[in-house]
């Protein structure tokens, strides 16, 4: 009987217009958070259950609303004369809550199935995603232990609201309105633990998502208890009849009335009910508790090792001689960052001397730092979070590799995949190729840290240096951008040397005019010279045959530091592009100005 | 006058010194009452305690003291009580409504409650219902937009309900017009199975229309049962009619022909004794007349 009235409860439940309207927004919302062009599974999975939260509030109205219907509406006489009793009422109520869970893992599925053929890299984590759906059933076991208690509707706008104000601030995780403290962040019913995971590539700090999904089932089985416990606690029929003001109800013996069955099926369902009820609030009690103790510290150490030493979690795999090595979810991007290497590659008039190996790197210290929920901007840190940064700082301090302290041609490009995903979405394989290209002709693709100090600042820089005048970085960049048509890159090379975007870079005790390209991290990528740039630009306008044919006939010594931008475009047929000096005004607003200066590459 | 009438051969519905107390109320004060098949009208001032009575028959409601059996079950026990309910129909005298429901899905939601399991039963059913109480071209319409009589139907509707042997009607014919009262008699007039059915009323003429059996109900206290004519029988030789008011009468009124009708225990000069009508004998029985 409860399964044929959960039945029709999750029927109208899951064809309530409100609650079907909830289930779209929810949809949109995972659409918005996950549309750029490369959805990560770390974060994705993370924001399906944020998305599920507002179906959750109206599931949680719609229930209570569904369960104080006989009370609100007139109707609790008239239900009390039917056989099904008020426990199996209750029961039916409940079952009904599969309708939206069934809805809610619909949505899910239909995430997972979009998000996976858009290659998503990584995997859904299962715990993640059950813990999104037990949301729902979190809410409507609640709303309808909330209707059976409370069966006015504002009751249920009020949860609603204020969870909801918690829940935001949870989500945003900034400064909001009702600032639950950080450490208790995890207890509530959603927690979206800023963007650490979405900016670690390939690895997620270790957050308990399995204990918290263990919280919302056992939660969800102590809503269950509260539903229930009215209806096993009635022994039968009520002293119900006619409400007249003024008359108190007093509690009268039955001396006449006989009712063993009743005492003894109560007394069973009392206890059954109170078992479940106990059982819950033991789980949910060990579980939160679980969620508010620290990392372990053998969890902290992986996550130094992933980054400190990603060869020896990554795999490798040889595409056209280069030879890529990345974390096992990233395969799928292996082809990604094969297309502008093998084109660079091709189009080098020699073979390079050295084999290729571009590896990926992540760079966890700075996500860590810049997340909010790691204490920069979060007036009230996470301290499980802060006591992993601690930790991280003190187990990666002196296990990483030494620091560089020359201009080495010889390092291969890396990829550093927490800034796969940039700003604005798109990939940013236009570093890898610049690095590729930089690589190929020999300029240093790292910056050695110095020590500098002067009557302004002091301390250690990593400083790259720059190409002036050298011819190879023209032809780098024009290997780069050759190798990699596509707007995004060529909208990096088309900035005009002139333009506002051009900045002043010291070099050598003087200052000269240079942009900015993409792609950085690990593998520092000196800003492009106006001069190189503007070089590059003019050999893009001329057709490929005849640079290559140029740069064939004399490649061994377009490689050296001594070939000039001058030389290349004389020997191009084509007149040496001119290019103003920087600014003042760009040299006062030029980063690090006080800071030491680049030297020439070597 | 008794307090403790058998009416019919097969009682079904057995009352042994019920009583019930709201507070320092006493709602009912030791009912013993006896009803067999067909169908009981139940009369009674505003108070008198038919709604509490209907509520401990329809076993939403517990007596403070006092032995009840119903069909031949003891609703104190669990699942006689159960069994009770399965057998029953029951509208409330202050129904409300889930408003947002259609016609056709709330008797198909009271139809599960009821434990028509069978999809195909319970639809046919409420088809049923609602082609007897004339809702069918209603089933899909929201019970907020129902009027009041509409509304009275649709309860009686789910009380009609998987045929129900014992039929528990408080007030059934409130707010409903005449044409739907008349419509009402003949509905409880042509039920099918001969259900026992107790019916709360302040028209007495409905009661004198279709009723096998009346009991009024007084201060709590059963203060007559036995049938329609019976009723009638108290105030025979005390209903006049005369032509012209007269002041000692303990109640007259003009009807529409222009004469007077007296109730009384003198008659007033020149009138002549007419036959009396059940509604004159309960008028006298609960002082309506004095």
């Amino acid at each position: 009987m409860a399964l044929l009235l959960g039945r029709a409860e999750a029927a109208r439940l899951a064809a309530s217009p409100l609650v079907v309207l909830s289930f779209a927004v929810a949809a949109a919302l995972i659409w918005w958070n996950n549309r750029t062009p490369l959805p990560l599974w770390w974060s994705a999975d993370i924001t399906i259950g944020t998305a599920l939260l507002v179906p959750a509030g109206v599931v949680l109205l719609a229930c209570q609303e569904a369960a104080g219907r006989p009370r609100r509406d007139g109707l609790a006489p008239l239900y009390d004369s039917y056989p099904v009793s008020a426990a199996v009422r209750t029961g039916g109520l409940l079952l009904g809550v599969l309708g939206p869970v069934a809805l809610a893992a619909g949505v899910a599925a239909g995430a997972v199935i979009w998000l996976n053929s858009r290659g998503a890299i990584g995997g859904p984590q299962p715990a993640v995603l059950a813990g999104a759906i037990l949301l729902v059933a979190l809410a409507g076991a609640a709303g309808v232990a909330l209707g059976t208690w409370a069966p006015r509707l504002a009751a249920g706008l009020l949860t609603v609201l204020g969870l909801g104000a918690i829940e935001l601030d949870l989500v945003l995780t900034y400064d909001g309105w009702v600032r639950p403290h950080a450490g208790t962040g995890w207890l509530f019913p959603w927690y979206q633990p800023g963007s650490v995971p979405g900016a670690l590539a390939g690895i997620s700090l270790p957050f308990p998502w399995v204990a918290h999904a263990a919280e919302l089932a056992a939660l969800t089985g102590l809503a269950v208890a509260a539903a229930l416990w009215p209806g096993v606690q009635r022994r039968g029929p009520q002293r119900r009849g006619p409400q007249r003001p003024g008359i108190q109800r007093l509690a009268i013996t039955r001396p006449g009335i006989r009712r063993p069955g009743i005492q003894q099926r109560g007394a069973a369902g009392r206890g059954a009910v109170g078992v479940l009820a106990a059982a819950c609030v033991a789980a949910a009690g060990w579980t939160g508790w679980s969620q508010t103790r620290p990392v372990p510290a053998a969890e902290v150490s992986t996550l130094v090792a992933q980054t400190v030493h990603p060869a020896r979690f990554e795999q490798c795999e040889t595409r056209g001689g280069v030879r890529y090595c990345f974390f096992p979810a990233f395969r799928p991007l292996v082809g990604t960052w094969a297309a502008p290497v093998s084109a660079i590659l091709a189009r080098l008039p020699a073979p390079p001397r050295r084999p290729l190996v571009v590896r990926q790197v992540t760079g966890n210290r700075y996500q860590l730092l810049a997340d909010p929920q790691f204490g920069l901007v979060n007036p009230a840190p996470d301290p499980r979070a802060e006591a992993v940064l601690r930790a991280f700082d003190d187990q990666t301090d002196g296990q990483g590799p030494p620091p560089t302290t020359k201009f080495s041609p010889s390092d291969p490009p890396v990829i550093d995949s927490s800034l796969e995903e940039n700003p604005g979405g798109s990939l940013d394989t236009g570093g890898l190729a610049v690095t590729t290209a930089y690589w190929a002709v020999g300029l240093p693709t790292t910056a050695p840290d110095i020590t500098f100090s002067n009557s302004s600042v002091s301390g250690t820089y990593a400083v790259s240096c720059e190409p002036v005048g050298q011819a190879r970085e023209a032809i780098a960049l024009w290997l780069a951008a050759s190798a990699r048509p596509g707007p995004a890159f060529r909208g990096e090379l088309t900035f005009s040397p002139a333009g506002a975007d051009a900045e002043a870079v010291q070099v050598s005790g003087r200052w000269i005019r240079a942009n900015y390209l993409s792609g950085s991290g690990p593998s520092v990528i000196p800003p492009a010279t106006a001069e190189g740039l503007a070089l590059a630009l003019a050999m893009l306008r001329l057709p490929a045959a005849q640079v290559t044919a140029a740069l064939a006939a004399r490649w061994p010594a377009w490689l050296s530091p001594a070939a000039t931008d001058p030389q290349l475009a004389a020997a191009l047929g084509i007149p040496m592009p001119r290019t103003p000096a920087p600014t003042r005004l760009m040299i006062r607003e030029a980063r690090d100005p006080g800071g030491p200066s680049s030297p020439v590459c070597p | 006058m008794s307090e403790s009438v058998d009416i019919g051969c097969e009682p079904v519905i057995a009352a042994r010194q019920l009583t019930r107390r709201y507070g320092g109320t006493l709602a009912l004060d030791g009912v013993e009452l006896t009803l067999g098949r067909g169908v009981t009208g139940l009369l009674g001032p505003n108070g008198a305690g038919k709604t509490t009575l209907l509520s401990i028959l329809a076993t939403v409601a517990a007596p403070d003291a006092g032995r009840l059996s119903v069909l031949g079950q003891d609703p104190a026990d669990a699942g006689q009580r159960v069994e009770i309910r399965r057998r029953l129909g029951y509208l409330p005298q202050d129904l409300g409504f889930h408003r947002h429901f259609t016609v056709a899905a709330f008797l198909d939601y009271v139809a599960i409650l009821k434990e028509i399991t069978d999809p195909r039963r319970r639809h046919a059913e409420v088809a049923r219902v609602l082609a007897q109480l004339d809702l069918a071209e209603r089933a899909g319409q929201r019970i907020r937009t129902l009027s009041g009589g509409l509304r009275r139907r649709l309860g009686l509707a789910q009380a009609l309900l998987g045929q129900p042997e014992l039929l528990v009607l408080d007030e059934p014919v409130a707010g409903l017009d005449v044409e739907q009262r008349l419509r009402f008699r003949e509905l409880i007039s042509g039920l099918p199975g001969d259900p026992v059915v107790v019916l709360a009323t302040h028209h007495a003429d409905d009661v004198a229309a279709i009723c096998s059996s009346v009991v009024v109900l007084l201060d709590g206290r059963v203060r007559f049962s036995g049938t329609p004519a019976e009723l009638a029988g108290l105030a025979a030789g005390r209903v006049w009619r005369a032509a012209e008011r007269q002041a000692g009468a303990e109640l007259s009124w003009r009807t529409g022909d222009g004469q007077w009708r007296h109730i009384g225990h003198e008659p007033p000069p020149g009138a002549a004794v007419v036959p009396p009508t059940a509604e004159d004998g309960y008028l006298l029985l609960s002082g309506g007349a004095r």
